[in-house]
């Protein structure tokens, strides 16, 4: 008992000496911010030290495209089991990069343009598929491509193998980018209604939502 | 006297650490039991963001049998040095963090990781890997590139619109930006006439839009960084009789809420933050019985936008089914 009372006593003194050392310091703060001007506020977290397009353009042709060309579904089947049964379509085709996320699912189809939606800059084409509950089916074509899905779907590209969300952000940015360049640049925009296209891509699909494909080939057949 | 206060302070928590150390090493010498202790730390209670992941941190925790400090650093990140110094004294099991600083953080962290404490962050990262054992971190570049796409589709693509901005010290605020921007940006009929940072706070945001309103009387939209800051700009908004004006916000506060159900501000993203501090303290405990929390250290939660068609589902940051 004596024992344990001065142990406590020389803990406590020993803290008491500290104490007096770290008050007798300057405490500097290291958190400080200069005061920036109007219209010039600093983002610090995006140190620019990883180059998204770079590592788009070495996974493109090596894994992205594979990995869409090996795992999409074709459209019908994909849209008539996600409607007759979301779970096990789910199981089957899904893929999503972590819990709160909704699904990706890769598709591929053949299908006749029935709407070209470009007055807003996030364009799409509606095509002539049945999409689950009988909603409707469009095509990204930009020059505004919303979603992650293509980034998604890879299941290579892990969030903790990159610095912060930034340096995953610019990934999927650089993909939607990559996509405009090399796919929908020679897209002849004026005359789509009705032309047949093949295409391969990828969306997210939320449950009573329509579907919104964001595609990585788009093909229309002469 | 603000000093001493806070040496008083200071002093009262040490001794308290102290006491639980000392306690601490005194079970160690007769039973080697293992700390109960979890420390909590986040910043501010004023926002009640912050109130609701650290609620539901200690509530998880309790449930787990844990004791818990819960603890405000005010996003000072000397006060969190000294939270992780008084957790590191304490002995702690564990401490669950919302960071000050991604930079700043890394110091304490390590300190803590080197006395053997783990430390499971939420909703903010740090900039470094290896340290913390969970980083489960809300995706708000995501949320702000949906908050961005839903601002976008209320202006109809064009019109002059506001940005205010958090506070720069917070990573969360320059990501927020970025993100909106990398939406708006892509509409070359949408221009932004004002551009600054309200500091999260709501009568600093109010006193910033009236300013702003003088020199931009017809702006079409403003879009914010947090929700506090959102209720700021559209109480200025009202004021001037401008109560049409699109305003949107980051957070799913429940003020909001109630504001999108009133008609006035338009939307919002929530943050799964009480689902984050739950999986945090569940992950600490799996960590502290078994050694591993069985999942990879970053982890990524998305955001949900908000608006007049879910607002009424939505309760303290938990959406219902």
């Amino acid at each position: 008992m004596v024992h344990k009372a001065l142990s406590y006593i020389i803990h406590t003194f020993i803290l008491m000496i500290c104490l007096l050392i770290a008050g007798s310091c300057t405490v500097v703060r290291h958190d400080q911010q200069t005061e920036s001007e109007e219209d010039e506020l600093s983002i610090y977290f995006d140190n620019g030290e990883f180059d998204a397009k770079l590592y788009v353009e070495s996974v493109w042709e090596e894994a992205v495209l594979p990995r869409i060309k090996e795992e999409a579904v074709e459209a019908e089947v994909l849209f008539e089991s996600l409607n007759s049964d979301p779970s096990t379509a789910i199981e089957k085709y899904g893929y999503r990069i972590e819990v709160t996320a909704p699904y990706n699912f890769m598709v591929k189809g053949s299908a006749i343009i029935t709407q070209a939606n470009v007055k807003s800059a996030a364009a799409t084409i509606s095509i002539d598929a049945n999409g689950p509950d009988g909603k409707p089916v469009e095509i990204q074509i930009g020059p505004v491509i919303k979603g992650t899905a293509v980034r998604d779907s890879m299941d290579f590209i892990h969030f903790e193998d990159f610095t912060n969300q930034l340096e995953f952000a610019n990934i999927s940015r650089e993909m939607n980018n990559h996509i405009k360049a090399t796919i929908l640049a020679s897209l002849k925009r004026e005359e789509l209604v009705g032309a047949k296209i093949r295409y391969l891509g990828a969306f997210q699909w939320v449950e009573g939502e329509g579907v919104l494909i964001t595609p990585v080939d788009l093909v229309v057949e002469e | 006297m603000k000093k001493t206060l806070f040496l008083l302070v200071l002093f009262s928590f040490v001794f308290a650490a102290a006491g639980v150390w000392a306690g601490g090493q005194q079970d160690a010498e007769s039973e080697d039991e293992q700390s109960n202790l979890i420390y909590i730390i986040t910043p501010s209670h004023d926002n009640p963001f912050f109130k609701t992941e650290a609620v539901a941190a200690e509530d998880e925790a309790e449930k787990l049998g844990y004791q818990t400090r819960v603890l405000s650093h005010d996003d000072d990140a000397n006060l969190q040095d000294q939270q992780f110094g008084n957790a590191i004294a304490a002995g702690a099991a564990a401490i669950i963090c919302d960071n000050a600083g991604a930079d700043a953080s890394i110091g304490p962290i390590r300190r803590a990781k080197e006395a053997g404490i783990p430390t499971f962050l939420i909703d903010r990262e740090i900039n470094e890997t290896g340290l913390a054992v969970s980083q489960i971190v809300s995706n708000n570049y995501q949320g702000a590139v949906i908050g961005g796409e839903k601002f976008v589709e209320l202006m109809g693509e064009s019109g002059k619109y506001v940005e205010l901005v958090g506070k720069e010290s917070d990573t969360n605020a320059g990501i927020r930006s970025k993100g909106y921007h990398e939406v708006i940006d892509q509409y070359p009929d949408l221009e932004m006439v004002a551009r600054q940072s309200a500091n999260w706070s709501q009568t600093e945001a109010y006193s910033k839009m009236e300013s702003i309103i003088q020199a931009n009387p017809d702006i079409k939209g403003v879009i914010c960084g947090n929700d506090t800051m959102a209720m700021g700009a559209m109480a200025a908004l009202k004021t001037a009789d401008m109560g049409d004006v699109i305003v949107v916000g980051f957070d799913g506060s429940n003020d909001v809420r109630d504001s999108i159900l009133a008609g006035d501000i338009k939307a919002t993203v929530l943050q799964t933050c009480a689902y984050n501090a739950r999986l945090a303290v569940q992950q600490a405990d799996k960590y502290i019985k078994t050694g591993s929390t069985g999942a990879p250290e970053k982890q990524l939660t998305d955001c949900v936008l908000i608006d007049k068609a879910n607002a009424d589902k939505l309760d303290n940051f938990v959406l219902s089914e």
